[in-house]
């Protein structure tokens, strides 16, 4: 069989490796052979293609070094940094609680649901940015680092194609060659810049006709952080010939520039085009759900789930919205779907059992729970699970099972906030105001977005009659949660304590 | 400019010599500020029959960013910038305030001082006081520590009150200082008889100073009638003094002092006299033959300020509360002011006949409040101290503010402004209106309960079932954890320990921090060590064994030691931090610590 016809049918059965092999061969007989060389570059490409559209996570440096924002202190609802104004509709954090950067919890764990935007340096630094939460310190690092090094090690003899040496205005003469070599030197390479100076040739090359390399060079300068370029790049294509990934990377941009609502316009401008696309429909819920805006989130992940009835996140989300809108029963059912689907993990589990338990399917509840604790592949799951435990062993009524069960969390994860608070709590009820405090005061400090250890620690602060104390930390919970009523009643009491002294 | 003048009479305290200090003079004025306590400046500003100046001053106003019931209320609206002097140097308060048409005469001489007349003493309080014949404008200043009244004609002290010495009527009489004198003589009967000689031909008389003073319409209600002057006594008397002869007409008796004194009616009709006293309540006597209070008002706390409006007493108190009492002491209303009150002054309004209660605040804030609404508000540089509404010049409506730096403010009120008081919310509060989100009882929660009822008993015990396996698993991972000493928190009674660990840096070389705290109350724990495990092949840990100082309870120590990773490859694991003792081989305590990624490779 001739060789460049196996390698062809091996690319397109998706056996990139053999291709390569193949296409080796060939050129090792025949260096000059452009078929050969063509279709390795693409095999070595899709090895490592990755769909720019997605998410990508926002580093250290692009959170403190963010030269990009205008206002400090944005307008409430639009602006998906910072924590969301009082005018948020979703739901108050004493029913669900938030996540790092004071949103609530999300039910699908995305780059960016997690870190949000860290209050110091040293909050960014902290040990949380393990192996699995990893926080690269730039987007230019990070993940692509790791496919770029890896890409490196598996090649023999050198690099394939030599970037140094490359002639690019050459190429740019030659679409067809140059788009395939544009693709390996991006995702393959990694090398940014010379895929823009590849793709600024090229563009010239056709007279600024073609949309495909205005996209490209939009790809590249996103890459480069330089979002203002790549947004007009994005927007001159968009001119030419629309496609759903052009409304997608406008929005990308438009969120990394923090400007939520002009991504939604965006979007909802691409739904025009392309109606009841999945991928636009998923983007829009995105930004609704980072702007607080729970319930028209929903909304869109509902419709995502009229195309697309098998889309996790949507089903994630909306379980986890019934979850904590009182629906248990509800929110059961989504999670029984994922199951469906195939998700085979211990945060579904969990989920499952804590579904049961509070929709009083207590048959099921603990084994779900159990089979979670026994599924969770590391510590911070595992301390989840025993956390969420902790809350059942507490309805069942057994404060000493709780006990240990807050502790073992704490054994997996010794930062593990919302577990010293709970510890905090019954050492409080136990007696032991001493170990509470301890447990108050290292939850407060691990995790200062929440407003429960600050306010545990003032109340107990009062009883003992530290009076200043215990305003600093209800001054501090209040800030985090300025709707807590306990909180304010608190404060009020003690405002009137110094009105008498 | 042809305006006002201010009357200013200084008092100096009693052992130095009383310095007339001028007003218009801004050195005077600098003098008496750079004195810690200055001098206490009587003050009264007379009324004139003439044009106002319309010269205005820019008076900052500042809204108070809590504030928001007055959006929309603001004091800008209403009232005229008439006047504004910030070195005026007045320290005086409301009751040492009255507005008088000085010489009857018409007569405008412009912004300067009109007369000023030293005083024995500090004055108490001052009233415009008219009695026999009519058009003779009277002043009245009482000095606080010598009781008695002067009253001063034709700007000149003229009457000399001496205050009345002995409280007639009251059966158990205490004993006056000579009386105590001589009882403490009893050992030595020669001094007593000596002392009885002495003192025998003098009047036994009890010296008082005054606390609050008021003017009672004597027959007609006119402003020129004349009118009595009321006298609150440190002992608890009231005395309604006549006009003429300034003889007592009445006298009451009051179980505490009164500090502030509200007047209605006429002595010849009927009238009224409601007393704030310094035990926190408010008595009310009527005209009539009885002597001792008819109606009393406990309040929650001293009053700072007492004015009438009709029927009603409105109050406020120094639990920052604004509250109205019927005469029989029933509670109409009661409001909590942002701010401490600082004085209290009747806006009464005659051309539309509004009546309205002017409060001070702390927080620079100068409202009005008809009834228990908020119907204006206005903001001024300095906490105002003394108050001030009545005819002034041609204006019915002038209200004059004094502040705690010495600052004099002049404002007209509108002629055209009618206050409106409006309840914002009328019925049910709104909160009640609101709909709670309860969720509907879905389909799918009434087939659960369905199966929930059919299946209830089998539920039952494989729930019990499951809690027994749980309960096991639970407590074997807890003994596991413990006997290993996997916990950060020991919860043994001889040592209770505490610790965590934190990772710092981008890599390869982290720091990392261990903070251990001795968390019992009083115990210290001593020959602590902390040692690392992890994978040597990976990271090398500079400080690999660090001794511990004896740990004091409740301080957190923090130790910590570097970490270099010598892997390229981005890998990650853990470091375990040991806390342990000597002679034991399981540690104290353990934290693990995830260790992030090293940042290696920096893209070129």
């Amino acid at each position: 069989m001739d060789p460049l016809y196996m390698a062809n049918s091996l690319f397109r059965r998706r056996r990139f490796e053999d291709c390569v092999q193949v296409c080796t061969e060939i050129l090792e007989a025949n260096p000059y052979d452009q078929a050969a060389w063509f279709l390795k570059l693409r095999s070595l490409t899709e090895q490592t293609y990755v769909d720019e559209v997605d998410m990508d996570e926002e580093g250290i440096a692009e959170a403190f070094l963010d030269d990009t924002a205008i206002a400090d202190v944005a307008r409430p609802g639009t602006s998906l940094k910072g924590p969301p104004g009082t005018t948020s509709r979703g739901l108050s954090q004493g029913i669900r609680p938030v996540s790092q950067s004071g949103r609530p919890l999300s039910g699908f764990v995305r780059p960016g649901t997690q870190g949000g935007r860290p209050g110091t340096m040293e909050q960014a630094l902290r040990t949380a940015r393990t192996a699995m939460t990893a926080r690269p310190v730039t987007s230019a690092s990070g993940r692509h680092v790791r496919l770029g090094t890896a890409s490196m090690l598996t090649e023999p003899g050198g690099p394939f194609v030599d970037v140094s040496k490359l002639n690019m205005s050459k190429y740019s003469q030659r679409p067809a060659l140059a788009k395939a070599l544009f693709e390996y030197l991006f995702h393959h390479e990694n090398n940014v810049r010379a895929a823009l100076d590849l793709a600024a040739l090229a563009t010239e090359a056709c007279q600024f006709g073609d949309w495909w390399w205005k996209i490209q060079l939009g790809k590249c300068y996103y890459r480069l952080g330089m979002y203002r370029d790549a947004e007009s790049q994005f927007k001159s294509s968009l001119k030419h010939f629309s496609t759903i990934d052009m409304f997608l990377y406008l929005g990308k941009v438009y969120v990394k520039l923090d400007q939520p609502l002009s991504a939604l316009d965006y979007y909802k401008r691409g739904l025009e085009k392309f109606p009841n696309n999945t991928s636009l429909l998923i983007a829009i819920a995105r930004i609704h759900e980072g702007l607080n805006d729970l319930d028209s989130a929903v909304e869109y992940y509902r419709q995502v789930l009229k195309y697309d009835s098998t889309c996790v996140e949507a089903i994630a989300c909306i379980g986890t919205h019934h979850f904590y809108n009182d629906q248990p029963e509800i929110a059961l059912r989504f999670y029984r779907r994922l199951l469906q689907v195939g998700v085979y993990n211990a945060e579904l589990f969990t989920n499952l059992g804590l579904c049961c338990f509070y929709a009083q399917q207590y048959d099921m509840a603990i084994s779900c729970l159990l089979r979670g604790l026994q599924l969770s592949p590391n510590d911070d799951n595992t301390a989840d699970v025993w956390y969420n435990i902790g809350h059942i062993t507490l309805a069942v009524g057994s404060v000493s099972l709780a006990y240990q069960c807050f502790k073992l969390a704490l054994t997996s994860n010794n930062s593990h906030a919302e577990a010293y608070n709970n510890l905090g709590v019954i050492e409080w009820r136990r007696g032991r105001g001493e170990q509470a405090m301890t447990c108050f005061q290292s939850s407060a400090s691990i995790s200062p977005h929440l407003y429960q250890p600050h306010y545990n620690l003032a109340a107990a602060s009062e009883k003992t009659g530290n009076l200043h104390s215990s305003y600093s930390c209800v001054k501090k919970s209040l800030e985090v949660f300025p709707e807590h009523l306990d909180s304010a009643e608190l404060m009020k009491q003690l405002q009137q304590h110094f009105a008498a002294l | 400019m042809r305006f006002c003048n201010g009357a200013a009479t200084v008092t100096s305290f009693p052992w130095e010599p009383a310095i007339p200090i001028n007003i218009a003079s801004s050195a005077a004025g600098g003098d008496v500020c750079a004195e810690p306590f200055p001098p206490f400046l009587f003050v009264c500003v007379f009324w004139r029959r003439e044009k106002m100046s319309a010269r205005t001053h820019p008076v900052s106003r500042q809204r108070s960013p809590d504030d928001q019931e007055n959006s929309g209320i603001s004091g800008a609206g209403a009232w005229l910038d008439a006047h504004y002097d910030p070195v005026a140097s007045l320290y005086t308060f409301s009751s040492c305030m009255a507005l008088e048409d000085l010489n009857r005469d018409g007569d405008h001489k412009g912004p300067s001082l009109s007369f000023e007349t030293p005083l024995l003493d500090l004055p108490h309080g001052g009233q415009r006081l008219l009695h026999g014949q009519p058009l003779t404008p009277e002043l009245q200043p009482l000095p606080w520590q010598q009781a008695r009244c002067l009253r001063l004609q034709e700007l000149r002290p003229y009457f000399n009150l001496p205050y009345p010495t002995f409280r007639e009527g009251n059966k158990e009489v205490p004993l006056s200082v000579r009386s105590l004198k001589y009882l403490q003589l009893e050992d030595d009967a020669e001094l007593q008889a000596s002392f009885l000689a002495t003192f025998r031909h003098i009047p036994l008389r009890r010296k008082s100073v005054i606390t609050a003073m008021a003017i009672l319409k004597k027959s007609h209600t006119e402003d020129d009638a004349v009118s009595c002057l009321v006298v609150a006594s440190e002992n608890g008397d009231i005395y309604v003094l006549d006009p003429e002869a300034f003889t007592v007409l009445k006298q009451f008796l009051l179980p505490s002092p009164a500090v502030f004194l509200s007047v209605t009616g006429l002595h010849d009709v009927d009238y009224h006299i409601s007393a704030a006293c310094r035990d926190n309540c408010i008595y009310t006597f009527k005209s009539g033959a009885s002597t001792t209070p008819r109606y009393k008002i406990p309040l929650a706390s001293q009053p700072c300020g007492l004015q009438r409006i009709n029927k009603d007493v409105v109050v406020g108190c120094m639990d920052d509360s604004l509250a109205s009492y019927s005469v029989k002491g029933r509670r109409q209303w009661s409001l909590r002011l942002p701010a401490s009150l600082t004085c209290m002054e009747l806006l009464h309004h005659r051309p539309r006949s509004f009546k309205a209660v002017v409060v001070a605040l702390q927080n620079r804030e100068v409202r009005i409040y008809k009834d228990k609404f908020l119907v204006n508000c206005i903001t001024v540089d300095d906490v105002v101290v003394g108050l001030k509404f009545g005819p002034f010049g041609r204006e019915d409506g002038v209200l004059l503010m004094v502040t705690q730096g010495g600052a004099l403010l002049v404002k007209i009120l509108k002629r055209s402004v009618s206050f409106e008081a409006k309840d914002l919310t009328p019925g049910p509060p709104a909160a009640q209106l609101d709909k709670l989100n309860i969720p509907k009882r879905t389909r799918v929660y009434v087939e659960q309960m369905a199966r929930e009822k059919a299946n209830a008993s089998t539920m039952h015990s494989v729930f019990q079932q499951d809690l027994s396996r749980l309960r096991l698993q639970i407590t074997q991972a807890y003994a596991k954890a413990v006997t290993s000493r996997l916990t950060p928190l020991t919860a043994s009674p001889d040592c209770s320990l505490k610790i965590a660990a934190q990772v710092q840096g981008l890599g390869p070389i982290f720091r990392l921090t261990v903070t251990v705290q001795n968390t019992s109350p009083s115990k210290p724990v001593t020959n602590c060590y902390i040692t690392f495990r992890c994978d040597e092949g990976l990271y090398r840990i500079t400080r690999k064994f660090i001794q511990m100082p004896l740990l004091v309870p409740t301080v957190s120590y923090n130790f910590d030691t570097m970490v270099q990773c010598t892997d390229d490859m981005g890998r990650a694991e853990e470091i375990s931090v040991y806390v342990v003792q000597n002679h034991t081989s399981t540690p104290l305590i353990t934290a693990v610590l995830n260790m992030p990624v090293s940042e290696t490779i920096i893209v070129t």
